[in-house]
């Protein structure tokens, strides 16, 4: 027995599908490119969107890498209490890593940075000036600001740098492109969906005569609407299909062309990321073929 | 398998129609009189606010949507107006009911040009609708009625368009295809065709049934 209200139909039927879906592009064909236009047009915006987004989110991880909390000890701490305080930073929420700088390497850091040469340890008299100094490290950016004030509080603390100020604005504009990109996504995958429902609606239209008889005669439900599916399904893949193309050559030039003049911007050129971006732009462009179909068949087919 | 093929139906103006399988009926009448709606009641395109319609033993009313389809492969429909799709072939005209009912193509091939012979069409089947008269676009609505082998076949003033001649041809095209079987309701308010035809007349006047005869003509012969 048949089973009646399948979403699927006889593989032969899809073959009527198809047939049908690229007959009725054909005949609709400026209003089926200007739907493939805006998906295209929407798909590379949300794209590059998404790659700003990513790459914002590579500059961070890349600068929290190399961000570090300095914390400066007092003179009068003995070197045991120095060594005890390790603990106490190392509870600090979201430190990583503690590394203890005594004094006298820090003295040698100096020198070394200055050059064998030089002879700033006789300027100093032999008095070492510098403190003993730990260098926390944490898990992230945000947890820069709080584990620094943690270290301030705790007892034989002198002082705590980081790059205050610079930590923050990274942070929030990290998280204003984020937001931005989002909004970005949602209005302008609205927009393609609308565009394409317009598109199928006028579809619907051009088609009422024949989805009449279909009707009349006994097809199903499922097999009135399929062919209505794959345009829209269509229409988003091409679209979508552009978008990739435009995006894989736009990004590339844009990493040769930093690589060249800004080498010290850090930019995402991870295969396997870039890779996953296209393919789900492709699916989304499919995806949103088929709710424009959904969003028009259930509107003006009545079915 | 049995299909009792019977259609009973009790419609608003309290009609009261009982059809048997392999029938051949006229339903006649003034304009105005219910004979399309009739009609569409058979064809589950509207409902009736009161009563039951059964066809083949199965309530038209009390039917989930999934199941309209599945009535109505088993009945070919024929207008007065044709309805054929003018930017296809006859052959994809007469194909495309078979394709909506998901046969396969080869299936498809072998049977439409068949089908086509049947109603005298088979050197018209590249041709488009408007390069056919009246009649012969008419024909290619009775072979998209047939094709899927329904039980009944309802007709709304088929002839309604056409002259005597060309009438008498399609009423012949339907007696034959009656004569294989298939019960055939013939909306109609064309006189002398009823009158030759000699069949079961079902005459409809403000909505109820006034004459109900066998092998009778259009107005009654009393």
């Amino acid at each position: 027995m048949k089973k009646e209200g399948a979403i699927t139909v006889k593989p032969s039927s899809m073959g009527y599908a198809l047939r049908d879906a690229l007959r009725s592009m054909w005949r609709n064909k400026f209003m089926s490119l200007a739907s493939m236009a805006t998906v295209a047009i929407s798909l590379t915006i949300l794209g590059f969107a998404w790659l700003l987004v990513v790459n914002t989110q590579y500059l961070t991880s890349v600068m929290e890498a190399e961000l570090e909390i300095n914390v400066y000890l007092q003179e009068k701490v003995t070197r045991e209490q120095a060594l005890e305080l390790k603990s106490a930073f190392a509870q600090i929420p979201g430190v990583t890593e503690t590394v203890f700088v005594p004094k006298e390497e820090g003295l040698k850091n100096l020198e070394e940075r200055f050059g064998a040469e030089s002879d700033l340890v006789k300027v100093l008299g032999d008095e070492n000036p510098l403190p003993d100094v730990y260098r926390l490290k944490t898990t992230d950016a945000a947890h820069v600001p709080q584990a620094a004030a943690a270290a301030t509080g705790i007892q034989g603390v002198e002082d705590v740098r980081y790059g205050k100020g610079m930590v923050e604005k990274l942070l929030s504009l990290t998280q204003w492109l984020q937001m931005v990109g989002v909004i970005a996504i949602l209005a302008v995958g609205l927009a393609a969906v609308f565009l394409i429902a317009t598109t199928i609606r006028i579809t619907v239209f051009a088609r009422r005569r024949e989805v009449a008889i279909m009707k009349l005669v006994g097809a199903t439900d499922w097999y009135i609407r399929w062919p209505f599916f794959l345009e829209g399904m269509i229409i988003g893949f091409i679209g979508a299909l552009c978008a990739v193309v435009c995006i894989y050559l736009f990004y590339n030039q844009l990493v040769k062309n930093i690589a060249l003049t800004i080498s010290f911007l850090p930019i995402m050129t991870d295969r396997s990321v870039l890779i996953n971006l296209y393919q789900a732009l492709l699916l989304m462009g499919t995806a949103l073929g088929a709710l424009g179909s959904a969003i028009s068949l259930h509107r003006f087919l009545k079915i | 398998m049995t299909y009792d093929e019977e259609v009973k139906v009790t419609a608003l103006s309290d009609i009261n129609l009982h059809i048997k399988r392999g029938e051949f009926v006229f339903i006649v009448g003034p304009s105005g009189a219910g004979k399309s709606t009739l009609a569409r009641l058979m064809i589950r395109e509207e409902l009736p606010t009161k009563g039951q319609i059964m066809i083949g033993g199965k309530s038209l009313l009390r039917m989930r949507n999934r199941e309209i389809p599945y009535v109505r492969r088993k009945i070919g429909f024929i207008f007065q107006d044709s309805r054929l799709l003018m930017d296809r072939t006859v052959y994809e005209n007469v194909a495309f009911a078979m394709e909506a009912l998901e046969m396969p193509r080869n299936h498809v091939k072998s049977r439409v040009p068949a089908v086509l012979e049947m109603v005298g069409l088979k050197d018209k089947i590249d041709s488009y609708p408007h390069q056919l008269s009246g009649g012969q676009q008419q024909r290619v609505c009775i072979a998209r009625a047939v094709i899927n082998d329904p039980l009944i076949i309802i007709a709304d003033e088929p002839t309604g368009n056409l002259d005597p001649d060309t009438s008498w041809e399609i009423m012949s095209i339907l007696s034959a295809i009656n004569k294989r079987g298939t019960t055939i309701v013939t909306v109609t308010h064309d006189r002398e065709m009823v009158d030759r035809m000699k069949r079961r007349v079902i005459a409809l006047e403000k909505g109820r049934i006034v004459r109900d005869e066998e092998r009778g003509g259009y107005h009654s012969e009393t």
